[in-house]
C-alpha cells in the first residue's frame, strides 16, 4: 500500500533524510520510532505531499506522490502534532464538514458520515456547539473526526499525542485501532516506545534520516535477543 | 478547483464574521473614525470662531497719554483690561494681546512720521494668535482715519491715492459650479487617502488569520493535505481578503459621508463628481485593493505567528499613506506624465485628478497598466509563498 524507497531531503545545510526506505501493506501500522530530529515529520510531511523530496520515490496507494498528489491526498488522512488545529469559531460539525466539502464529499454522504462519526465520537452533545470553549479532549476528538470524514485508505499520525494528557492521549490510541480494524493502512511516528509496542504491527528505527531497523517486534526481539527498548537505546546510542 | 475556491471562501466568511475584531477593523473603526474626526474639530473650530467673535481682551502699555489709547478704549471689537502685570495676564488668557505703545508716540505723530506699536501675543495660545491680526485691523481703521485727516489738510481726495480696485474670482467653467478653494483641497487630499488607507485597515486582519493564523493554529498543515489544491485554497483567501478589504473601502466612504453632514463646513459634500471620474476612483481603489490583498497574504502565511505576521504587515500602511502626503500640495494642472509611471503615487494622482475633473487618457492608461502589472505581481509574490517549503514549515 506504501512504498517508500530512496528518500533524501535536505534543509538548506542540514541533511533531514539521507536515505528512508519502507514499505508498509494494506491493513498494517507502522510505528516510525526515532528521537527528536531524526526526520519522523519530514518523512511523513513528504509521505501526505506537504514537502517534496530531493531524491527517491513514494507511492501510496498506487499513485506516485510527485505526480499526483491532489489524487494522493484524498487518500489520506492526517494527525501531526497533539495540537487538534481545528477552527474555534466553527461548531465541531462546521469543522468536519468543511474538510468533507474540501475532499470532494456530496453533502449527503457529509451528514450520514458526520452523524455516524458524532456517534462513535461521543460528540452529539456538543457537535453543533462552537469549538472556541472545547476542552483538549473534545477538539481532539474533532480532530480525529475530521481527518477520516472521506473514509480515507491511509492514515498518517506525527506524534499524535504529545502534549495530550492521558485521557486524551487514550482517545487518540483507542482510534488508531480502530482503524486498524476498519482495514486502513497506518503509518504513525513516535519517540516512546511504548506506545509503539502496544498499538503497532511493525517497527521502522529511524535514526538520523536513516532507517536502521525494521521488523515486528518478535522479529526484532529475536533477532537481538534483548527487549526492544534496550535495542533502541543501543542502536540510537547516547 | 472552482468549487473548492468557493468552498474555501464561504468558510473563511463565515469564520472571520463570527469574529468581533473584524466588525471592528472592517466596519465601525472605518465609519466612525472620520465623523469622530470632524466632530470633535468642529467642536473646537465654533469654540475659536465664537471666542473670536467677542470683543478681544487686550491692555495697553503706554508711558503718556495717547491719541491711539483713547481711540482703542472706545473702538468696537476690542476691550481694554487694566492688568497689573499685562504679561502675567497674557499667558493666563485674561487678555489676548498685548499692545505696547512707543514712548514718543503722540509726538512722532505730530510731526507727521511713522509712530511705533507693538503687538505683543501668546504663540502658544491658537485664540492669541488669530486675534493679533483683528487687533491690527482695528489699529489699521485708526490710521485710515489719521490718514485722511492728513490729505484733507492738503487738500487731496484720498481716490487720487487709490489708483486700482482688485477683486477676485474663482475660474469655473461654464456649466459647472465652483468647487470651493481651501475646502477642495481637504477633499482631494482626504478621499485619496482613504481609498488608499482603507484596503490595509479593512483587510489586514483578515490576512493576519488567514495566513498566519492558521499556522499559529496548527490548522495550515491538515488543510493542505486536503483534496484541494493549494491554488484554490490560496485563491479562496485571496477572495476573502480582497472583500473585506473593499468593505473597509466602501465603509471608510460611508464614514466619510456621514462626517460632512456632521459638520459641513469642513467637509462639503457638495462637490460633483462626474460618472466618469466616480468609475477611475472605484477602479484605483479596487486595484489598491487587489495589490495589497495579495501583499498581505503572501507576507502572512510567511509570517510564524499573529505577531509576527503584525509587525511586518504594519509598515505598509506608511508605504500607502507616504504617497498621499507627497502629493499634498503638487500642483495637479501641470503635474509630469512621467510621475503616472511610479506605482501607488500614481493611484494618488489619479484620483486627484478625477476629483477635479480632470480626465487624462494617457494618465489613466499608464495608471491601470501599472497597476495590473502590480496586481500580477502581488498575486504572483502569495503563489510564491504558498508554494515555498521554507515559508509554510518556518520554525
Ligand atoms: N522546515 C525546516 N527547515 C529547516 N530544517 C528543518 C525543517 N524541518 C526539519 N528540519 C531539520 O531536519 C531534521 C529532521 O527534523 P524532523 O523531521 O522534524 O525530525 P523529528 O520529527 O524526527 O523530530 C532536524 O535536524 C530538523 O532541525
Ligand atoms: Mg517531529
Amino acid at each position: 500500500m506504501i512504498n517508500v524507497k530512496g528518500l533524501k531531503k535536505s534543509f538548506k545545510d542540514v541533511e533531514a533524510l539521507k536515505d528512508v526506505s519502507f514499505n508498509v501493506n494494506q491493513g498494517e501500522i507502522l510505528g516510525l520510532l526515532g528521537e527528536n530530529g531524526a526526520g519522523k515529520t519530514t518523512t511523513l510531511r513528504i509521505l501526505a505531499t506537504m514537502l517534496k523530496a530531493d531524491d527517491g520515490e513514494v507511492v501510496l496507494g498506487g499513485i506516485n506522490v510527485a505526480n499526483n498528489p491532489e489524487a494522493v491526498r484524498k487518500k489520506i488522512g492526517i494527525l501531526f502534532g497533539g495540537e487538534s488545529g481545528i477552527y474555534d469559531r466553527l461548531t465541531a460539525r462546521e469543522n468536519i464538514e468543511y474538510y468533507g466539502q474540501l475532499n470532494d464529499m456530496d453533502s449527503a454522504s457529509i451528514k450520514d458520515r458526520v452523524d455516524h462519526l458524532s456517534r462513535i465520537f461521543e460528540m452529539d452533545e456538543y457537535i453543533d456547539r462552537r469549538a472556541g470553549k472545547f476542552s483538549k479532549g473534545m477538539k481532539q476528538k474533532v480532530a480525529l473526526a475530521r481527518s477520516i470524514v472521506h473514509n480515507p485508505e491511509i492514515m498518517l499520525f506525527d506524534e499524535p499525542t504529545s502534549g495530550l494528557d492521558v485521557t486524551a492521549a487514550r482517545v487518540v490510541h483507542k482510534f488508531i485501532n480502530s482503524c486498524k480494524e476498519e482495514g486502513k493502512t497506518v503509518v504513525f511516528s513516535s519517540h516512546t516506545m511504548s506506545e509503539v509496542e502496544k498499538l503497532c504491527d511493525r517497527v521502522a528505527i529511524i535514526h538520523k534520516g536513516k532507517i536502521i531497523e525494521i521488523g515486528t517486534i518478535t522479529e526484532l526481539t529475536d533477532k537481538y535477543q534483548k527487549s526492544v527498548e534496550e535495542l533502541f537505546v543501543e542502536l540510537v546510542g547516547e | 478547483m472552482n468549487k473548492h475556491v468557493s468552498i474555501v471562501f464561504k468558510k473563511e466568511i463565515k469564520d472571520l464574521f463570527r469574529d468581533k475584531r473584524t466588525w471592528i477593523a472592517s466596519v465601525l473603526i472605518p465609519v466612525l473614525v472620520l465623523p469622530l474626526m470632524f466632530y470633535l474639530m468642529g467642536m473646537g473650530q465654533n469654540k475659536l470662531e465664537k471666542s473670536l467673535q467677542e470683543d478681544i481682551n487686550i491692555s495697553i502699555i503706554s508711558q503718556q497719554q495717547s491719541d491711539i489709547a483713547d481711540y482703542l478704549k472706545g473702538a468696537e471689537g476690542v476691550e481694554v483690561i487694566e492688568a497689573e502685570d499685562p504679561f502675567a495676564a497674557l499667558q493666563a488668557g485674561e487678555i489676548k494681546v498685548i499692545v505696547e505703545i512707543e514712548e514718543d508716540f503722540q509726538q512722532k505723530l505730530a510731526k507727521e512720521t511713522p509712530a511705533g506699536i507693538k503687538l505683543i501675543y501668546d504663540e502658544i495660545s491658537n485664540e492669541s494668535t488669530y486675534s493679533v491680526s483683528n487687533v491690527e485691523g482695528v489699529i489699521y481703521q485708526y490710521s485710515e482715519a489719521v490718514r485722511n485727516q492728513r490729505l484733507e489738510k492738503l487738500g487731496i481726495r484720498p481716490e487720487v491715492l487709490q489708483p486700482t480696485v482688485v477683486s477676485r474670482e474663482a475660474y469655473v467653467v461654464e456649466g459647472k459650479e465652483s468647487q470651493g478653494g481651501p475646502t477642495l483641497m481637504i477633499v482631494t487630499f482626504l478621499l485619496p487617502f482613504l481609498l488608499m488607507m482603507y484596503p490595509v485597515v479593512g483587510g489586514m486582519p483578515a490576512a493576519i488569520d488567514l495566513g498566519a493564523g492558521e499556522k499559529e493554529r496548527m490548522s495550515l498543515e491538515p488543510l493542505l493535505s486536503t483534496g484541494a489544491s493549494r491554488l484554490s485554497i490560496l485563491t479562496g483567501k485571496y477572495l476573502t481578503i480582497l472583500l473585506t478589504s473593499v468593505i473597509g473601502v466602501l465603509t471608510s466612504i460611508t464614514g466619510f459621508f456621514v462626517a460632512s453632514r456632521i459638520s459641513p463646513n469642513a467637509l462639503p459634500m457638495d462637490i460633483r463628481i462626474s460618472p466618469l471620474s466616480l468609475v477611475i476612483l472605484i477602479g484605483v481603489s479596487l486595484s489598491i485593493a487587489m495589490i495589497v490583498s495579495g501583499v498581505m497574504l503572501a507576507i502572512s502565511v510567511f509570517a510564524k505567528s499573529y505577531k509576527e505576521a503584525g509587525t511586518y504587515l504594519s509598515p505598509l500602511m506608511i508605504f500607502l499613506m507616504a504617497p498621499a502626503y507627497l502629493t499634498m500640495f503638487m500642483e495637479i494642472r501641470t503635474v509630469s506624465t512621467n510621475l503616472f509611471f511610479i506605482p501607488l503615487l500614481n493611484s494618488i494622482l489619479l484620483m486627484k485628478e478625477a476629483l477635479v475633473d480632470i480626465i487624462n487618457p494617457l494618465h489613466i492608461v499608464i495608471t491601470f497598466g501599472v497597476s495590473i502589472l502590480l496586481v500580477i505581481a502581488a498575486l504572483f509574490f502569495a503563489k510564491y509563498m504558498f508554494n515555498k517549503e521554507s515559508a509554510i514549515f518556518r520554525s
